[in-house]
């Protein structure tokens, strides 16, 4: 039998109360403790939202980081912070690592500390409740740092998305997984946007599984802004995980659920983070019940991108209607009726 | 009408005064009325085209003094927008991305009087104003309505078009299209080229298209297609890499040499070599100098000495030119 969950995928909008203590953090208008007591302020109310809404699989919003690299790459060594950058095809931008060295993690990297302290916030929020929730660290994957960095140093950009691998995201994730992560998200939109080539892919897939494999960690490899069906190949290496694809992007549902018979936890990118359009709760059905008869393991109903994108108050209606879509699959056990 | 060699200009917003988001502040939460906003905006604009020309920019805006951002402003004034609130674009950084709900209407000019403040208060015989392109504002809004974007898009160039042909009417010279959006979903160029182009149909002023932290590769193709007689283009952000982008342009560049993304105020010289290194791709009769993108970001301090940067280079420059002639360009309206 297919277990149902539902998740929130990377980032939630920053909320615009915390966004203005940034600011006057930034300006040194307030102390870095008030900006502190605010990160806990907001990631507690999103956490409250969250488990009212019974999202089993969840992160922190992300309040902290202001893309999928940043702050990452400032504590990388062999990196430079260089200028704004288009994050694919979105009015959204974000500070290239500029590649000017062997890339190494900094000892200084505070990505753990903050997982560590939003797992606190999150067992304050959950105190005496039954249910479970897993809160997922995020983190961009290999190919996709590689392929958005200014590589002024590796002369292949395979060895770049090698140490990429093992010299940066090895020891975050080991440090997370002694924290007590129990499942790491992995952002790969690089897979499916398709700009980088079959050998680059094929290598990104390549280390980050074995990465994976050897640290023994549950990973959530997830890919956005491109079709699902164009992408089978390179996701098979990642099937005893699971594997986040955007069905938003996809154009063929059918040809897409044919594919991905042969997985075991499938995230199915739904909800579309790019759009203010609230999604047919129907239609949601009947893909989620295409793909519960595949008799995969699980099947989690999700965003298909960070909702970055969106205003608050949307990405608040979809979690909500994402919420409910689940709740009334779990009942009818998968079934779209 | 002529103008310097090296026309030096900016793209568009300048930062706003600390008063004036004071009074902007009191406006919102009622301690002041709309005529007090109004008058501070007047004055505003006044400061900083003051401090444009103090400097030595030869082509001033209004700094999109009265804008708070480029698309919200077009979209507060056309019919069948809505907000649902501000959307991250980068870092800390937001703007109240409209959806569109309804079929769009025109419903009054949007421009004209910015430009005709502009016009009385700048003591330059060109100024610049700046209007969002229909492409981009169909990119950064979310649509509920149109079938297409490209639907959504040509029903804006339409617009657009009547708010040119509204300021061509009253003598305005030069505007600057902003297309930031542009090159964003390489398969939608086409028709999103053919968008601007509608919108410009039929105008005989001086039209300029501004792209920013785009990849140029994809718009190389369509610098002779769209019917603009200038490209502003940001590169000091870039290192000044890809100006092989440029080699061939038939039409003028508006180069930018400032970042306005970075604190740190560059050197003349900087500007002096990378106008050198341009010169390699373009010539210098065929070159404006801007910063890369609208300044509105910085303290006003840093932009105001960026400019002042830009303009010390340019004279730099400039007195090299004219040892071979080159002291004056016209203003072009068809390259």
């Amino acid at each position: 039998m297919t277990v149902i969950n539902a998740a929130l995928v990377g980032s939630f909008p920053r909320p615009k109360g915390l966004a203005r203590l940034v600011s006057r953090f930034n300006s040194g208008r307030i102390t870095r403790e008030k900006l502190e007591e605010g990160y806990e302020l907001h990631t507690k109310k999103l956490f409250k939202l969250l488990t009212t809404l019974r999202i089993k699989y969840i992160t922190d919003g992300m309040f902290r980081w202001d893309d999928i690299f940043n702050p990452l790459i400032s504590y990388v060594d062999g990196v430079k912070v260089n200028g704004l950058y288009r994050f694919y095809d979105n009015n959204f931008f974000f500070r290239a690592p500029q590649v000017v060295g062997r890339v190494s993690l900094r000892s200084d990297c505070p990505i753990p500390e903050w997982f560590k302290k939003a797992k606190e916030l999150l067992n304050e929020v959950t105190e005496g409740r039954s249910e479970e929730y897993i809160l997922k660290p995020v983190l961009p994957g290999p190919l996709t740092l590689a392929k958005n960095s200014l590589n002024e140093y590796y002369r292949d950009v395979k060895d770049l998305i090698r140490d990429y691998t093992f010299n940066v995201l090895e020891p975050l994730m080991k440090d997370l997984k002694r924290l007590g992560a129990s499942v790491i998200e992995i952002h790969e939109p690089e897979l499916a946007y398709g700009r980088a080539s079959v050998e680059e892919k094929s290598v990104g897939v390549d280390v980050l599984s074995t990465l994976i494999y050897n640290l023994r960690i549950r990973a959530w490899v997830h890919t956005y802004f491109g079709d699902a069906c164009r992408i089978l190949n390179y996701l098979i290496g990642f099937g005893s995980y699971i594997v986040g694809i955007d069905l938003t992007s996809t154009k063929d549902y059918n040809a897409c659920i044919l594919q991905y018979s042969n997985f075991k936890s499938l995230a199915l990118g739904l909800y579309d983070s790019r759009s203010t359009v609230l999604e047919r709760s129907r239609s949601i059905r009947w893909c989620v019940s295409k793909f519960v008869k595949l008799h995969v393991e699980e099947v989690i109903i999700c965003n298909n991108a960070p909702m970055d994108f969106i205003p608050e108050v949307i990405a608040v209606r979809k979690l909500r209607k994402l919420s409910r879509v689940t709740e009334r699959l779990v009942v009818t056990g998968g079934k779209a009726y | 009408m002529n103008l310097p060699i090296l026309p030096t200009t900016v793209i568009g917003s300048y930062p706003r005064p600390k008063w004036l988001r004071e009074v902007i502040k009191g406006f919102r939460t009622g301690r002041y009325d709309a005529e007090v906003l109004k008058e501070a905006m007047d004055d505003a604009v006044i400061a900083v085209v003051r401090d444009q020309e103090e400097v030595g920019v030869d082509i001033p805006s209004d700094g999109e003094i009265r804008r708070d951002e480029m698309v919200e402003y077009f979209a507060e004034r056309i019919g069948g927008f809505k907000f649902y609130g501000p959307v991250r674009v980068w870092g800390n950084n937001y703007f109240r991305k409209p959806a569109v709900i309804a079929k769009l209407q025109y419903l009054k000019p949007i421009v004209v009087d910015e430009y005709l403040f502009l016009r009385k208060h700048s003591s330059r015989p060109v100024v610049k104003v700046t209007i969002t392109g229909p492409y981009t504002l169909t990119d950064w809004s979310f649509n509920e309505y149109y079938e297409s974007r490209e639907e959504l898009a040509f029903d804006l160039a339409r617009m657009i078009n009547t708010e040119l042909k509204k300021l061509e009417e009253v003598g305005c010279l030069y505007v600057q299209v902003d297309e930031p959006a542009l090159t964003t979903h390489p398969n939608e160029m086409e028709w999103a080229v053919q968008a601007i182009n509608k919108a410009v149909e039929g105008i005989n002023m001086k039209i300029g298209l501004h792209v920013c932290y785009n990849n140029y590769n994809i718009l190389k193709p369509y610098f002779d297609v769209l019917r603009v007689s200038q490209f502003a283009l940001e590169f000091a952000n870039r290192g000044f890499r890809d100006l092989e982008v440029v080699k061939g342009l038939t039409k003028e560049l508006g180069f930018g040499v400032v970042d306005v993304h970075s604190r740190r105020v560059e050197e003349p010289e900087e500007v002096v070599r990378a106008l050198n290194k341009l010169f390699s791709y373009v010539e210098p009769e065929y070159v404006y100098v801007n910063p890369d993108c609208g300044l509105k970001l910085l303290p006003r301090g840093i932009a105001k000495a960026k400019l002042e940067v830009m303009v010390r280079g340019v004279e730099i420059v400039r007195k090299e030119l004219s040892k071979k002639g080159l002291t004056e360009i016209p203003l072009r309206t068809k390259v």
